[in-house]
């Protein structure tokens, strides 16, 4: 199977936010505005995940995965704040193709098994915040504030038994750095993933995906501040966007050496350098 | 006259996208699972992601068992797509062996059967593959569609007993049925409706096909 890059939209209060190591989040703009772009520039997938909802119990996006679904026409995930087989029942019927579970799997051990049974395996993916601290990688939730003291490959192996379709893997310490992947994480757990495996945190230019020695042990590639720069470089509407941060914008973040590269230009390069892809 | 579609609403997901790119087309599309309505279209489309059985129980405790019957003897399209095409075969393998609606002959099968130990593939198969037409194909409307990537999501592939292969796609080293055609009934193993612009060409060709 070739490679698939994801962008991966992280949303609050009805805008785009993106922050560094999953803190210090900024408002970028209209979510439906980056997923149309998105697929209009090649996207595989496109993740939407509801940061705060998994904190606050707010359900805010439906109106948007309704309105997305309706204008982008590939797979649709959908993150944050999924607690219940009715929860994904709701989400699935607006239009989303997965959801991805991260807080519920830790919180009710059997909630992955019980919503494989009801949707298939395929339409459930399981999201895992990681980060390493003494000696071992444990899995965090909570947008990545409350370490479960779950050891990574424990949980890796549990939730591929109660029937994970796919694993979305982020490397807490990489993400938003723009600094390559977590090369030691995707030692630690190439040969214990079964199904297929998404790995995000970190994609700041594309050698960090095409220098990865073990590529072949990912399916896909979850990106979301190299994409999101470069979108707000070109898009003129930033403008009249009143959700955006536009003195952060223009004053830190564009002073800042920052990575950018549009997905098609991304998918140009790696197939330059031998990587297929759609 | 407009062409008029209904699409088959039996419990299952996946819908919008399918009402919404044939939709886009311009034509009308309800989703549904009453018989008048469903006899009052010129195509029924069935969808569908999940469980086998799950759907097959479905199909079977309600009417909807006799409405497809009653649409497919009067000789309009049906089009299924990924488990709405598994279901029209003889039988599944999942959970032991469960019966389908028959319209076709075959089996469907697991993907770990075919899976290579050289060469394996995961399960469930997830992501872009290549459809490819047998040469004989060359004058079918779908050809235009060879050796172009379409998404796929499934852990279950059909195995048709005659001739109604109309494209294969690759999994692990192996080769299997991606698309199938026979008389009124087309069927897509893949997500025409999740695959991107050149999927939405392919609803074209679906819609407009009689």
């Amino acid at each position: 199977m070739i490679k698939r890059i994801i962008p991966k939209i992280d949303i609050k209060a009805n805008s785009v936010v993106k922050g560094i190591n999953l803190e210090g989040l900024r408002a970028l703009g209209d979510p439906s505005i980056f997923a149309k772009k998105y697929y209009d520039d090649g996207a595989d997938e496109i993740i939407y995940h509801d940061v705060v909802a998994s904190l606050y119990d707010q359900s805010t996006i439906f109106e948007l995965i309704s309105n997305t679904a309706e204008k982008i026409f590939v797979p649709l995930t959908v993150s944050g704040g999924i607690r219940s087989i009715d929860d994904i029942k709701k989400i699935l019927s607006l239009g989303a193709d997965k959801v991805a579970i991260n807080s519920q799997a830790i919180k009710d051990k059997n909630f992955i098994k019980s919503s494989a049974q009801v949707f298939g395996s395929s339409t459930i993916v399981v999201s895992i915040e990681t980060m390493k601290t003494d000696r071992d990688y444990y899995v965090f939730y909570e947008y990545g504030r409350i370490n479960s003291g779950i050891r990574l490959l424990d949980w890796i192996e549990e939730i591929q038994s109660k029937g994970a379709g796919e694993i979305l893997l982020t490397s807490i310490s990489n993400e938003g750095t723009g600094q390559g992947f977590d090369i030691n994480l995707l030692d630690l757990v190439k040969e214990k993933i079964k199904v297929p495996f998404l790995f995000n945190g970190g994609c700041g230019k594309a050698k960090d995906i095409y220098n990865i020695y073990d590529l072949k042990y990912i399916d896909g590639f979850v990106i979301s501040s190299l994409f999101h720069y470069d979108l707000i470089k070109k898009v003129n509407t930033l403008k009249d966007n009143t959700l955006g941060n536009l003195d952060y914008l223009k004053t830190e973040l564009f002073n800042q050496d920052v990575c950018s590269l549009s997905i098609s230009n991304l998918k140009k390069e790696l197939n330059t350098n031998g990587i297929q892809i759609r | 006259m407009n062409k008029k579609f209904s699409i088959l609403d039996y419990g299952s997901n996946n819908l919008k996208s399918v009402a919404q790119s044939i939709k886009n087309l311009g034509y009308d599309c309800s989703i549904t699972s009453d018989e008048k309505v469903i006899l009052n279209t010129d195509c029924l489309i069935i969808p569908g992601v999940g469980s086998f059985k799950n759907a097959m129980n479905n199909i079977i405790n309600s009417n909807i068992y006799n409405t497809i019957y009653k649409f497919h003897k009067s000789g309009r399209v049906i089009v299924g797509i990924c488990l709405g095409m598994q279901l029209l075969f003889d039988m599944s393998d999942e959970f032991g062996s469960t019966k389908g609606l028959s319209l076709l002959r075959g089996k469907v099968l697991s993907l770990s059967s075919i899976n290579s130990s050289k060469n394996p593939a995961k399960i469930p198969n997830i992501g872009w593959s290549k459809i490819f037409f047998n040469d004989n194909n060359t004058s079918n409307p779908f050809f235009k569609f060879n050796d172009e990537y379409m998404y796929f999501i499934h852990s279950y592939y059909v195995k048709p007993n005659a001739i109604v292969q109309l494209s294969y796609s690759k999994f692990s080293d192996t080769q299997f049925t991606s698309s199938i055609i026979h008389e009124n009934i087309l069927g897509f193993q893949f997500h025409p409706e999740k695959s991107g612009y050149i999927g939405q060409k392919l609803y074209q060709e679906i819609c407009s096909y009689n």
